[in-house]
């Protein structure tokens, strides 16, 4: 045994405790809350070693100390605790500011909207620490896609709101996917071919695609929108009188001014994800269609009115998309009964509409604005969950809409080939394809050759079963994860007047058909 | 294996393997620059049923791979999920779980009081505002202006 004993090696401890102390001391945030605090040293011997340990530990014991004073501590525990006993709340504010912190930074994101709503104690602790908790919120918890295409702002620090426009974009994407997911597997399920699936395989195939639609659809949220508030500026920018004068629509942009604006978009987007998203957009725009369509089933329960016996225009589905985006898809998919959602659509149309009329407000609010950059994002308050699109701002009414067959389509098409992300646009593949993908891109390829040639949704169901049947199978939660909603199921056993009919919307999937194998 | 002593706040010793206490960057550390030890290493913030409770989950853990430091900010891990071991571990009265958090992090043991800390979310997740404020015992202190304006900003939230 070697006895320290010398000076030294006293010195040298200490020193390197010393440093130890100023590197700890350095990786922490709270820096402030470390000045005072004092703890006395209580030599009861004078062994070198003892010094040595005093030394750290006291070092240590100050540095708790500190925080269990900081003046926050004063007003919550202390008082209380000696009328009532330490609750969770009490323990929770003694502890120091770090470790508050630390348990709040495990928290998803909606835990913490709720555990700002509260008290004034919790409230001010998320205030105060707000740039720390954003941040680790975004390294820990939003997905990475998301990050690519909403980058948190690069000068000033991101806040919640930023973190909670994300959010909101997130569920509205999760929560449409789960609705898309519920219709594929009821319609896979459904109609002809019945199928007997275990409860438990039918979740997990909901399940699968929900969370590999999730990030694409995200994508299109993202997509949509930019286009949109692109466009709004360059029309706003051309057109400075706009603001005053009493037109009733901003002069349009041309053709290639549109499709340049979607090319730039798409940019952003790795080449890996493009043809997915490409592939979703179309699974998406097929099944929105379907679902705002007449069904084939003679005898409707209900009485179907003249304008709803027809499927909505080409057009309607534009103003929808272009100048409703993803909320807008979302805000009519998940209504139930083909009938009301035929009315919100006429709301919705309705309202555009009078909004171009009564443009004549002047262009103050920023209500939409949430430019991909991130900065300055608007208050939640921009966001309603609910009462579709009764806050649409009059501005982007009076935007020129699209060609249907111009959005998206054109610009993703060139740059799938440009790129050379496909050699072919066969190699899209039909809306059934993809999903069966989705389901699990190695199970299926042998059903490759059947799914081919046919165009319709319920062949996508011939392909599915495969992977989804193999249960037991324990996906990890993808980039969606983060919140779980609970808000559907109940679609599945809701409606039937959606049979399996599969009609004109062929004309819209333009990428279906006969096609090479695709290697995703 | 080499052993060590531990001194704790009121005064009991207790010994421990050497590899067991190193779980502990701070004992760790110190143990490198002071050398062999025969002395009860004093731990003057901890008594003596936390610090053998500590021990215990060290005791568990000695065979973990070493901690990564504290620099949590690029290892995307996703999971709050705590191991099942740890939740039976973290069975305890809310007392001994937040002494168990301050000695955690008093002794340097990232993983316990992540562990700790995950406990204590926990009791956060999945629950409302309301339901927040009855398990931690709070009350709702806001003013009428303050409420809604919470209730405006999660507005949205709400479906």
């Amino acid at each position: 045994m070697t006895t320290i004993s010398t000076e030294s090696n006293i010195d040298r401890a200490k020193k390197a405790i010393r440093s130890k102390f100023q590197h700890i001391i350095e990786s922490r945030q709270q820096k402030k809350t470390m000045a005072m605090g004092k703890s006395k040293p209580s030599n009861r011997q004078d062994s070198p070693q003892r010094k040595v340990f005093e030394t750290l530990f006291n070092g240590r014991a100050r540095r708790t100390l500190c925080f269990v004073h900081s003046k926050q501590e004063k007003v919550a525990g202390v008082q209380d605790e000696a009328v009532k006993g330490p609750t969770l709340g009490n323990r929770f504010f003694s502890l120091p500011v770090e470790l508050q912190l630390s348990i709040v930074n495990m928290l998803f994101f909606f835990d913490l909207l709720h555990l700002r709503q509260t008290s004034k104690k919790f409230r001010n602790l998320t205030i105060q620490h707000e740039s720390h908790i954003v941040r680790h919120h975004i390294n820990m918890w939003v997905p990475k896609h998301i990050i690519e295409l909403y980058p948190p702002p690069v000068n000033n620090t991101p806040t919640l709101s930023y973190l909670t426009d994300l959010a909101y974009k997130q569920r509205v994407s999760t929560q449409l996917a789960l609705v898309l997911a519920n219709q594929i597997v009821k319609e896979m399920m459904g109609g002809r071919h019945q199928r007997a699936m275990t409860k438990e395989a039918n979740d997990y195939v909901i399940s699968q695609l929900r969370i590999g639609t999730s990030p694409l659809i995200f994508a299109l949220f993202h997509f949509l929108e930019t286009y949109r508030e692109r466009k709004l500026e360059h029309l706003l920018e051309g057109d400075l009188n706009a603001a005053e004068r009493p037109s009733t629509i901003l002069s349009p942009l041309s053709h290639e001014k549109n499709m340049a604006l979607q090319s730039e978009i798409l940019k952003i987007y790795p080449d890996d994800r493009l043809l997915q998203v490409h592939q979703m957009y179309h699974l998406l725009l097929h099944m929105l269609i379907r679902r705002l369509s007449p069904s084939r089933m003679p005898f409707g329960l209900r009485t179907i009115s003249r304008w709803s016996s027809q499927r909505p225009t080409n057009e309607a589905f534009a103003k929808v998309l272009v100048l409703g985006g993803i909320r807008e898809v979302w805000e009519l998919y998940r209504i139930k009964g083909y009938s009301n959602r035929r009315k919100a659509l006429e709301k919705y149309l309705k309202k555009l509409d009078s909004d171009k009329m009564q443009h004549s407000t002047p262009i103050n609010d920023h209500t939409e604005s949430s430019s991909a950059t991130g900065a300055s994002k608007p208050a939640p308050r921009s966001l309603p969950g609910r009462g579709p699109s009764l806050d649409i701002p009059s501005k982007v009414a009076r935007l020129d809409v699209d060609e249907l067959m111009d959005v998206w389509t054109p610009a993703a098409e060139e740059r799938l080939l440009s790129r050379e992300i496909v050699t072919s646009l066969d190699e899209v593949g039909c809306c059934g394809h993809f999903v069966a993908q989705l389901l699990g891109s190695n199970a299926e390829t042998d059903n490759e050759e059947d799914g081919e040639d046919s165009e319709d949704e319920d062949d996508s169901g011939d392909d599915a079963p495969g992977p989804g049947a193999a249960d037991g199978i324990h996906y990890t939660g993808g980039s969606t994860s983060v919140q779980d909603n609970n808000w559907d199921g109940g679609d599945l056993h809701e409606e039937q007047e959606q049979d399996d009919d599969d009609d004109d919307d062929g004309s819209f999937a333009d990428d279906e058909g006969a096609g090479g194998s695709n290697s995703v | 294996m080499s052993e060590i002593k531990l001194l704790s706040s009121d005064q009991a010793t207790i010994t421990v393997q050497k590899e067991v206490a190193e779980r502990s960057i701070l004992i760790k550390n110190m143990l490198e620059d002071v050398g062999e030890v025969t002395e009860a290493i004093p731990i003057p913030n901890v008594n003596e049923s936390v610090l053998k409770k500590v021990i215990e989950w060290c005791e568990h853990h000695k065979g973990d791979p070493p901690a990564q430091a504290d620099d949590d900010s690029d290892s995307r891990k996703k999971s709050t999920d705590i191991d099942e071991w740890d939740q039976k571990f973290m069975q305890v009265d809310q007392e001994m779980l937040f002494e168990i958090i301050l000695a955690a992090n008093y002794l340097d043991i990232k993983p316990l009081l992540d562990v700790g800390c995950k406990t204590v979310a926990n009791m956060i997740k999945g629950k409302s505002p309301d339901e927040i404020r009855k398990t931690f015992n709070i009350q709702n202190d806001f003013t009428p202006e303050e409420e809604e304006q919470i209730r405006r900003e999660n507005e949205w939230a709400e479906e």
